[in-house]
């Protein structure tokens, strides 16, 4: 299995290729099944991912495959410089295969539902596949080209996705504006990619990883080369200041919210931050911007998002949005943690996982209640559901649960690994307990958020027509709710302790080169650390209190909110309207963009194209009048004179031999045959 | 100078002139009738010089087909075509003054290359040899063997001189 | 009185001159027969070269090729009376006179 992973996003091109070629047609023949050859491109990578990931904790060695691509030459004084396809398979790659796989599979069938009667039926289904397809080849990717590619297609895709509904104006300004943030923040990473490619002959990541370590490249450059990359993870993620393309995206069909907040999208930048750790790592001994190192940047970046987008979520009546902001949140989490060190990299990706599962459940929760309700989505508009629609119900509560951090589901287990991790951080270097209080904090938060959205959505009675006659979705789509209900139920088991082992750890561990696995001070190379009851049970207290707020609040209602609103009105107004970023980023980039745009059309309009205006004219006045007037008298003349000439001639000599005469012609022809003879004989005599 | 030489300069003068007589009157004798008898006489004396040359054949071949048969198809033309422009040099040509000019340049050209060349230089040269005898048979063979395809392919030429003839002067049908 | 014997020289001044009374007459008259009739003359003048050349320039008396031309030269003579006969026939019918001044289809 292994040996043949390679093969996993193929699946996924194929069913891509096959959809947008022959979507169509294969739709007036099957009708709405031919969802079902996305379905099965992406499922059919799940054995195979399943498969290399159990030999991979079995013990089998991480796999390579690299392809000659172009070969560039020889750098000057320097070695061959190639271009390689290279793909990899390790212990990260393989735990996200699967996840990405199966969820993909989840949301893939789910969309089979929700996108019925849609008139790009078949090509919505093309996109996804190539959307998780792109996704996995990122996963894939064994060097920084490959892992280029699978970024930029993943940004392609969202950016095709989002806007799938272009008719709408605002899912198409959306899908806009997630592609150029995006694009943005890829600038960045592309010049990390090349700053890094201009020390190293190579783009194979290990190789970038020993010459790293190995002092090959100056430790000021690794610095600036990860923080350029980070950059790039920060676009993809939705990491402040970049998030704000993410709520935006909601105007996406809600299974393409789910595989973008889940699974491939978003995931993308974490993943890279996690791959590319030993670089962050490596480069933390020398500082970057504001005597701060890479690293550190990332955790600080983390933590900021987790409590900014707690806040946002916490006011917004738009059912999606709460969950965007959520998954900004829960990213900005895992960012910080990353920010620990190799100490937060198996926590870290662990509720990358665990969060993607939960996360497409809430989405296609919130789908189905959207849906159901006819495509209402303000939560203030809903209420009442829990009887009407009963698998949504349980499993949004699952989810929601799970999200909050509530003991026994996954969502628990994961959030207790980061906030082990940072809680262990902090006991060595004590300024870390920051990131500790914040984080908890927004655990606080997010469980408080998620619970007004159960309740607001579930709870009470209906408040409006459309909640009032809500149904619950057919099977094609609650059957993955229900899967990946019960995958969020016991995801957990593989992150806890109390299995004897914690499984997870023991397979997922950043691999760090040569001699830094040792030599790391601040780092433990192998993230395991106990079960700390502590943290545990913090954590708990925070998830309950959050949650004991929302019930407080919303369900037994002892506590109008608008005392809130009253109290803290600053801060909600500042809230509601998503803390002015968009404003901010309306007036200064945009609106700069716009300003210069406008002086360039000026210029344009009124200097050089005046120039060019009086460049022609000149031109056409002086040079062409001359051009005419020569044309006019010399050469009309010229052409007279010779015309007239020719006639002249003509009517002298030619007409008169030219009588029409036979005898004539024959007497002609004898003499100049007879001049001719005469000028051989000439020659001849001269002995020429 | 022996009576043999004698017979030779006589021979060749009295059938030369009697050929540049005839030739002259083709030109110069205004009525074109008079001009075919002038025509035939040359031809007739050709075939004397001929004579002189040795080749028998060409003797009578030339008394044959040109005198008996083209000489005589021209006689009968003139004699269809009743009317026509008459008159030679004597009678009145209107390109005298380009056509004698023309015709003594071409004259004393040729006639320069035939006096100057160097006829000796050829290896064959035999100045009064009078060798070669027409034998009928040899002609026979030869066209029949080294000069096969140019008889076959004057086979083909005459028939379709023949066929062209024909369709040129045949009378038009009415349309 | 010593004359110097008859030789090559003579036959090709005398086809010479009838050369020159053929394109004289091709040249000067007017009947289109007329026309035919310098050509025939050509033509002889070219047939007593062959001949004569065959004659004096073949010493042994095998080679009879010139002859064999001469025959050709015939043959194609006879075949361009024939057809310039048919010519002039068509001609006369179509202009009423056999003038050649008359056909000026080739006047430029």
């Amino acid at each position: 299995m292994l040996e043949i992973a390679w093969l996993i996003p193929i699946f996924s091109f194929l069913a891509c290729a096959v959809l947008i070629f022959f979507g169509s047609a294969l739709q007036r023949r099957w009708g709405e099944a031919v969802g079902w050859i996305g379905v099965a491109g992406v499922a059919a990578g799940i054995p195979l991912a399943l498969g290399s990931l159990v030999e991979l904790a079995l013990g089998a060695a991480p796999v390579q495959y690299s392809v000659l691509w172009a070969p560039l030459g020889a750098r000057i004084g320097g070695a061959e410089v190639n271009l390689h396809f290279g793909l990899a398979v390790d212990a990260l790659t393989a735990v996200m295969l699967v996840m990405v796989t199966i969820v993909a599979t989840c949301i893939m069938v789910y969309s089979i539902g929700y996108m019925h009667g849609d008139k790009r039926y078949s090509r919505f289904f093309a996109y996804m596949s190539l959307f998780t397809g792109s996704m996995l080849l990122l996963l894939l990717a064994g060097n920084f080209l490959v892992l280029y590619i699978g970024w930029e297609l993943v940004g392609l895709c969202s950016y095709l996705l989002i806007g799938f509904w272009f008719e709408r104006p605002s899912a198409a300004d959306a899908a806009k504006k997630a592609f150029i943030m995006t694009r943005v923040a890829d600038l960045g990473f592309a010049l990390g990619i090349l700053m890094l490619f201009f020390y190293v002959p190579s783009l194979n990541f290990a190789e970038v990883f020993a010459a790293a370590s190995g002092g090959l490249i100056p430790a000021t450059v690794v610095g600036l080369a990860a923080a350029l990359l980070f950059l790039g993870a920060m676009g993809k993620s939705a990491q402040f200041p970049f998030h704000t393309w993410l709520p935006d995206a909601m105007e996406g069909p809600t299974p393409v919210s789910a595989l973008i907040h889940a699974a491939t999208m978003v995931a993308a930048g974490v993943y890279m931050v996690a791959r590319l750790l030993p670089l962050f790592i490596i480069s933390f001994g020398s500082v970057v911007l504001w005597g701060v190192p890479a690293l550190t940047i990332v955790g600080i970046i983390g933590l900021i998002t987790a409590l900014l987008a707690a806040t946002l979520g916490l006011v917004q009546s738009d059912i999606k949005r709460v969950l965007a902001y959520s998954t900004i949140s829960q990213l900005g989490y895992m960012m910080a943690v990353l920010g620990m060190g190799a100490i937060g990299f198996a926590a870290a990706i662990f509720h990358l996982i665990v969060h993607a599962f939960f996360k497409a459940l809430l989405f296609m929760c919130s789908g189905s209640v959207i849906h159901g309700c006819g495509g209402e989505q303000n939560m203030k508009k809903m209420g009442g559901l829990a009887r009407r629609m009963p698998v949504t119900y349980y499993t949004t509560w699952i989810g929601a649960l799970a999200l909050a951090g509530i003991f026994p589901l996954a969502g628990f287990w994961s959030k207790d690994h980061l906030m082990a991790a940072v809680w262990s951080r902090s006991s060595s270097e004590p300024v870390y307990w920051i990131f500790f209080l914040g984080l908890e904090l927004a655990a606080i938060m997010t469980a408080a958020y998620i619970g007004r959205l159960c309740f607001l959505t579930f709870g009470g009675t209906p408040r409006s027509e459309a909640a009032e006659y809500a149904h619950e979705s057919p099977m094609v789509m609650t059957v993955p709710l229900a899967v990946l209900a019960g995958f969020t139920v016991i995801l957990g088991l593989f992150g806890t302790q109390f299995v004897g082992v914690n499984l997870f750890n023991s397979v997922v561990n950043v691999d760090m080169p040569g001699s830094m696995a040792a030599a790391s001070l601040h780092t433990s190379a192998h993230g395991e650390h106990g079960f700390n009851w502590i943290v545990a049970g913090i954590s708990m207290l925070m998830a309950v209190t959050g949650l004991l707020v929302a019930i407080v609040v919303y369900r037994w209602q002892w506590v109008d909110t608008r005392i809130f609103k009253r109290y803290l009105a600053p801060w909600y107004q500042a809230a509601i309207n998503r803390y002015y970023f968009d404003d901010i980023y309306r007036y200064t980039v945009v609106g700069g963009t716009l300003a210069l745009a406008q002086v360039c059309r000026i210029v344009d309009t009124y200097i050089i194209d005046r120039l060019v205006n009086a460049i022609g004219w000149g031109t056409r006045v002086v040079w062409a009048t001359s051009i005419r007037l020569f044309d006019d008298f010399v050469v009309d003349g010229f052409i007279n004179v010779m015309a007239w000439g020719t006639g002249l001639v003509g009517r002298v000599t030619a007409r008169a031999v030219h009588n029409g005469q036979v005898q004539e012609y024959i007497a002609s022809f004898a003499v100049i045959a007879a001049g001719l003879a005469c000028v051989v004989y000439v020659v001849v005599m001269l002995g020429w | 100078m022996s009576w043999a030489d004698w017979f030779d300069q006589f021979a060749f003068f009295l059938v030369g002139g009697i050929t540049l007589v005839s030739a002259a009157g083709v030109v110069f004798v205004p009525r074109i009738i008079h001009a075919c008898l002038c025509l035939l006489a040359a031809l007739i004396s050709i075939a004397g010089l001929y004579g002189l040359l040795a080749a028998h054949l060409l003797v009578a071949i030339q008394v044959l087909v040109y005198a008996g048969g083209i000489a005589v198809l021209i006689l009968f033309a003139v004699m269809l075509l009743h009317r026509g422009g008459e008159g030679g040099l004597l009678g009145g040509s209107r390109n005298l003054l380009i056509g004698l000019p023309a015709t003594v340049i071409v004259w004393f050209t040729v006639a320069i290359a035939v006096v100057f060349s160097k006829w000796h230089y050829l290896p064959e040269f035999q100045p009064s040899t009078a060798g070669a005898s027409s034998d009928v048979q040899a002609v026979g063979e030869l066209l029949l063997s080294r000069h096969l395809l140019a008889f076959e392919l004057i086979s083909v030429i005459m028939l379709m001189a023949l066929v062209g003839a024909i369709i040129l002067a045949r009378e038009d049908r009415p349309e | 009185m010593m004359l110097p014997p008859i030789g090559l020289l003579h036959y090709l001044i005398l086809s010479l001159c009838l050369f020159s009374f053929g394109l004289l007459a091709v040249i000067t008259r007017r009947h289109a027969i007329g026309i035919l009739l310098g050509i025939e003359l050509m033509l002889n003048s070219a047939n007593i070269n062959l001949v004569a050349c065959n004659h004096f320039l073949n010493p042994g008396g095998a080679l009879l090729d010139g002859q064999v031309f001469v025959l050709m030269v015939i043959a194609l003579a006879a075949c361009e009376a024939a057809v310039g006969l048919a010519i002039i026939l068509r001609f006369y019918r179509q202009a009423e006179a056999a003038d050649v001044a008359d056909a000026q289809l080739l006047k430029w």
